[in-house]
């Protein structure tokens, strides 16, 4: 129990328009151990980047956490921190790499200045020349050349971006990493690079890594154990290996089998609205979860 | 490797040439392609005025050789683009014989600085309030005061001018009527001389900043709310930096370009304002010395003001394009 690097009970986020209020994550729970990495599955509009932003208080307006507790390191409630102590918890324990890279990095700051005023946020730093060559061995880790160092993010290719966001995330070696689908929109050859870097990165930092995303193939080779999201709600939780192999929730268990294999050839339709549906009014708030085996949760319908 | 580049640059200056080119073939044109000859206009109607003048077609003729208006059209062009190319137009008819270059010279310094001030002024503060505007962490009772700040910004700036020449000039007294400075005092580098130059630009400047900052506020505040949302001030956000320099670095400085797009843009709108308002206030710039060429039909003096006015059109847009990539690295990328 006090091994959690994040846990995060009943988590509840609205965001609420004039209109009507969209009650995007429903009462969530999860946590995540020292040096593990836990996966958020689901399809899109199924409530993960809002679960993301709301763990580090980044909700975009109109969304507001109207429940729930974010336990950092077992002893800090991330939902109640001041501005100030929230601004030092960032980058330092809690670093991001969002989703669609591609605009991750301002246009008109060269690379090196945009990892340097993270870590100078953080860090008295004063000698100019260690500094260089801190962040140039962050770009060496990610694998990318010196000459990224001085370059702006127009020059460089989809997946350098994105690594450079990853050498950025590390660069304080933060207990927690968010990584919000870091390899979409990139080409599969480039996300199993950039993926792999990404593990390479955490293993070195032995941080905990939390990385959102809806390539359930993907997910199975980088994640230790999976929590798949619909709706605004967690279905299934439990180690990578028992879900794959035996889903409990109907719902996982059409994620798992539309998983693409080249050998077999199967429907791409591999779940209709209505299904959908049925699965989706079933849960409500008050849903209970209970335990199928040790650490395998699933939703009661 | 960025920012300027030689490439860039000679690009620029190329258009900025061909610009000034296609002008001085356009305003030789167009005067040719009025109908009448204005030296011929002029003698009639001073015929028309005093009587017979003895041997008027002899003089006229004189006066057509003297401008060269007997030579084919061919030279005509050549020689008017090589003397517009050295600042050589000739004298005014109207003031004979005062050449056009002494008066373009006493004018243009004061349109120069009036119109550069508030240039600056517009782009400075407009970017400035408009960045304040739009920022996410300004006190609401802030953000409704936006309106205030157009409310001048849809009329015109003669409107504005008078208005304010007839409340704190006329009125109040506080303001002079007319002129650029106080006569009274010794010009040079000295304080009075100063001062009276700020007091009597003052309400000029006013007219002008009124009725056109409004415009760039607007742009300003919707641009910093847009960028506000990007990925990389969030991602800025995550990294802990302090919220002010996140509104400079990542959030205006990315606004900026666009902003800068929009000057350029509105330069034209902004210089025949100008011209207007240098007339209300009786203010000795080009925009006063060309809306008196056109009441006296004084035709050397409104051709040299017009390619004076495209010039200063043309190279302020030139020194602005010459700004962008030092402001925004992608500017040159495609160039090279
Ligand atoms: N700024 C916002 N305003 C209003 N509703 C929002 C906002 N952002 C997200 N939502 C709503 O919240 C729900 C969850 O969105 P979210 O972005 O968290 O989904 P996601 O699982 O990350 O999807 P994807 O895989 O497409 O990224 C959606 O129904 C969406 O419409
Ligand atoms: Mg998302």
């Amino acid at each position: 129990m006090n091994s959690y690097v994040l846990d995060v009970r009943k988590l509840k986020v609205d965001y609420a328009t004039s209109m009507k209020t969209i009650q995007a994550v429903k009462g969530i729970s999860f946590s995540i151990q020292k040096g593990e990495t836990l996966g958020l599955i689901g399809e899109s509009g199924s409530g993960k980047t809002t679960t993301a932003m709301a763990i580090l208080r980044l909700l975009q307006n109109p969304g507001r956490v109207v429940g729930g507790e974010v336990i950092l390191n077992s002893d800090i409630d991330l939902l109640t921190l001041s501005e100030r102590e929230l601004r030092k918890v960032r980058w330092t324990e809690l670093a991001l790499i969002t989703q669609g890279s591609m605009n991750s990095l301002n246009p008109t700051m060269r690379v090196c200045e945009q990892i340097a005023d993270g870590i100078l946020a953080h860090k008295e730093m004063n000698d100019k020349n260690e500094l260089n060559e801190y962040i140039k061995n962050l770009l060496k880790l990610v694998g990318l050349p010196e000459r990224v160092f001085n370059q702006f993010p127009h020059e460089l290719s989809g997946g350098m971006k994105q690594r450079v966001c990853i050498a950025m995330a590390a660069s304080l070696n933060p207990s927690l990493l968010i990584a919000d689908e870091p390899t979409s929109a990139l080409d599969v050859i480039t996300q199993r690079i950039v993926a792999q870097t990404l593990l390479d990165i955490k293993e070195r930092l032995n941080t905990s890594l939390l990385i959102i995303g809806h390539d359930i193939g993907l997910m199975a080779q980088m994640a230790d154990r999976v929590a798949v999201m619909i709706d605004g709600f967690i279905v299934e939780v439990g180690t990578m290996q028992e879900v794959l192999s035996s889903p409990e929730h109907q719902y996982t268990q059409i994620l798992v089998d539309s998983m693409p294999s080249i050998k077999r050839r199967k429907p791409l339709t591999a779940i209709d609205e209505r299904t959908r549906s049925e699965i989706s009014n079933k849960l409500c708030v008050s849903s209970e979860m209970t335990e199928v085996t040790t650490g395998h949760w699933v939703a009661v319908n | 490797m960025n920012g300027l580049t030689w490439k860039y640059a000679l690009h620029r200056i190329g258009i900025y040439l061909l610009t000034i080119l296609i002008s001085i073939t356009l305003i030789f044109v167009i005067s040719r392609a009025v109908p009448g000859d204005p030296i011929e206009n002029m003698w009639r109607q001073l015929e028309m005025q005093k009587g017979q003048i003895e041997g008027v077609d002899l003089i006229i003729d004189h006066y057509k050789e003297l401008f060269g208006l007997n030579e084919p059209i061919g030279i005509q062009y050549l020689k008017y683009l090589w003397n517009t190319v050295r600042f050589e137009f000739g004298v005014s008819f109207v003031h004979y014989p005062t050449s056009v270059s002494s008066m373009i010279g006493h004018a243009l310094p004061w349109t120069l600085g009036l119109g550069l001030i508030t240039t600056l002024i517009i782009f400075i503060f407009g970017n400035g309030i408009g960045a304040v505007f739009g920022w996410e962490r300004t006190p609401k009772f802030i953000k409704t005061i936006i309106p205030s700040s157009l409310i001048f910004t849809s009329i015109p700036s003669v409107l504005a001018a008078l208005f304010l020449l007839s409340i704190f000039s006329k009125n109040l007294g506080w303001f002079p009527l007319a002129g650029a400075y106080n006569s009274n005092v010794t010009q040079g580098w000295n304080w009075p001389y100063i001062a009276s130059v700020i007091k009597y630009g003052f309400l000029p400047v006013l007219s002008i900043l009124l009725v056109n900052i409004g415009w760039t506020i607007l742009g300003m505040r919707a641009m910093v709310v847009t960028i506000g949302g990007a990925d990389y001030v969030r991602l800025a956000q995550a990294k802990g930096l302090k919220p002010f320099y996140i509104l400079k670095k990542y959030t205006v400085r990315n606004a900026l370009l666009p902003q800068l797009t929009s000057l350029a843009l509105s330069l034209g709108g902004l210089i025949s304002g100008q011209v207007l308002v240098e007339s209300i206030f009786s203010y000795p710039g080009m925009g006063m010395l060309i809306f008196r060429a056109i009441r006296e039909q004084d035709f050397n003096v409104i051709q040299a003001t017009s390619y004076m006015f495209i010039l200063i059109t043309a190279t302020s847009v030139l020194l602005i394009d010459l700004l962008y990539p030092l402001i925004d690295p992608r500017i040159t990328h495609g160039e090279d």
